[in-house]
């Protein structure tokens, strides 16, 4: 399995990405598939309050939406400023991930490990950064599978851990992404090796 | 791997989760009336702040040892009781939902049911002090609890003796088969009660401006 090592990684992921996304269909796509990666991790800590009170219900418009907002990092309250950004910088790889996998499918077929690893940091990015709460029942299920429930009082950033290790994840998917298109072309220009 | 296996793993990776923290909410939508939810059972018995005949009520589940509770405790309740309870529209209701998150939040919160058996007012001072301080261990929480209701008017050593022999243990399980009943995953959990109806389930430390809002104040 290649990891990332040294400059010229960073280089070829920082240009892969930069000429997938110089394509306005494909950059369109990074940025409503980052708003709807947030918009999910946000709101899915609250579906009956998304569905009784934004959705559904009797209140005026502006009222909906400040409680829609209201659920967001740096709008709201629930997320520390070091969640939220983490928040904001997951949903960003969520979207650009989306874009390099769906340029990857149109143009080749993608591989096990770039897949696997786009999926594991898909769901954990939605795990960790939607849970706000403490001890949600299915994390703790999950854990306990593994005889780890306790696990979670002992996190020392109260389950920010868990976006962190998305991050890494879908980072490491984009890269695996970028470095599948090494010595290639994207869009006519040369990717470089 | 081929398209369709990858998105089918894709799919099921997103299912999972996504699954993990819409476990959080119990219903999905519609209204229930409030004497038909599991909340409404001892609710009228709970430690509570605000005019009994406010229109609006909050009920809130909560762990002594959260750090989300905290963060609610710390920088929601204060605005929520200037601008909601104290302004007559809302009655804030405090309900444990011990997990324990940490060890000591079991000890403090029988601690918390002892005191208010013996005096509400010293209840909510206790409550404030656990989430103020908030560094305890399973070692020091209740010496420490000892310490701070020394100095009110309520019998230190009895509440502290009363906790550690079980005797608020059965009130302690009540809050928490309640908040179970009514699908508590994770605190904090708030149901939002508009007249005689639960509206909505709120989950973690959202803003005074969330609550204020979802219920049409």
């Amino acid at each position: 399995m290649r990891l990332p090592t040294n400059t010229d990684d960073a280089r070829l992921v920082a240009r892969t990405v930069r000429l997938v996304n110089s394509s306005p269909a494909y950059a369109a796509l990074s940025a409503v598939t980052g708003f709807v990666g947030l918009n999910l991790f946000v709101v899915s800590q609250n579906i009956n309050l998304f569905i009784n009170v934004v959705v559904s219900g009797t209140l005026a418009l502006d009222a909906r939406l400040a409680v829609l907002f209201g659920l967001y990092p740096f709008v709201g309250t629930a997320f520390t400023a070091t969640e939220g950004v983490v928040l904001l910088v997951v949903a960003a790889f969520f979207g650009v991930n989306l874009s390099m996998l769906t340029y990857q499918l149109r143009e080749n077929r993608v591989s096990l490990r770039e897949g696997s690893g786009s999926a594991a940091g898909m769901a954990l990015g939605v795990l960790g950064a939607g849970c706000a709460a403490c001890g949600t029942a299915v994390l703790a299920g999950i854990l306990s599978l593994f005889g780890a429930a306790g696990v979670l009082t002992l996190l020392p950033f109260n389950g920010l851990e868990f976006s962190l290790v998305a991050l890494v994840l879908l980072a490491l998917s984009v890269y695996w992404l970028a470095d599948g298109m090494r010595g290639g072309e994207v869009r006519g220009c040369p990717v470089g090796y | 791997m081929d398209r369709r296996r990858f998105m089918a793993s894709v799919a099921a990776a997103g299912a999972v989760g996504v699954t993990g923290c819409l476990g959080g909410n119990n219903d999905e939508g519609d209204t229930v009336p409030l004497d038909s939810h599991p909340i409404s059972d001892g609710l009228e018995e709970q430690p509570s702040l605000g005019a009994s005949d406010a229109p609006t009520a909050v009920v809130a589940f909560e762990d002594p040892s959260c750090h989300s509770c905290h963060s609610f405790e710390t920088n929601v309740l204060p605005t929520m009781r200037e601008e909601m309870i104290e302004m007559g529209d809302t009655r804030f209701y405090y309900r444990l939902f011990t997990q324990p998150v940490q060890p000591w939040g079991t000890d403090a919160s029988k601690a918390l049911e002892a005191t208010y058996a013996s005096d509400e007012d010293v209840f909510w001072e206790l409550k404030s002090f656990y989430y103020d301080e908030f560094d305890f261990t399973t070692d020091d929480v209740l010496p420490r609890t000892r310490e701070f209701l020394g100095d009110t008017s309520v019998d230190a050593d009895g509440i502290v003796e009363s906790a550690r022999n079980g005797e608020y243990d059965d009130e302690v399980d009540s809050d928490m088969s309640v908040g179970e009943r009514a699908g508590v995953r994770g605190t904090p959990t708030f149901f939002l009660v508009d007249g005689d109806e639960v509206v909505a389930q709120v989950v973690g430390p959202q803003s005074t401006s969330v609550f204020r809002n979802a219920l049409g104040l």
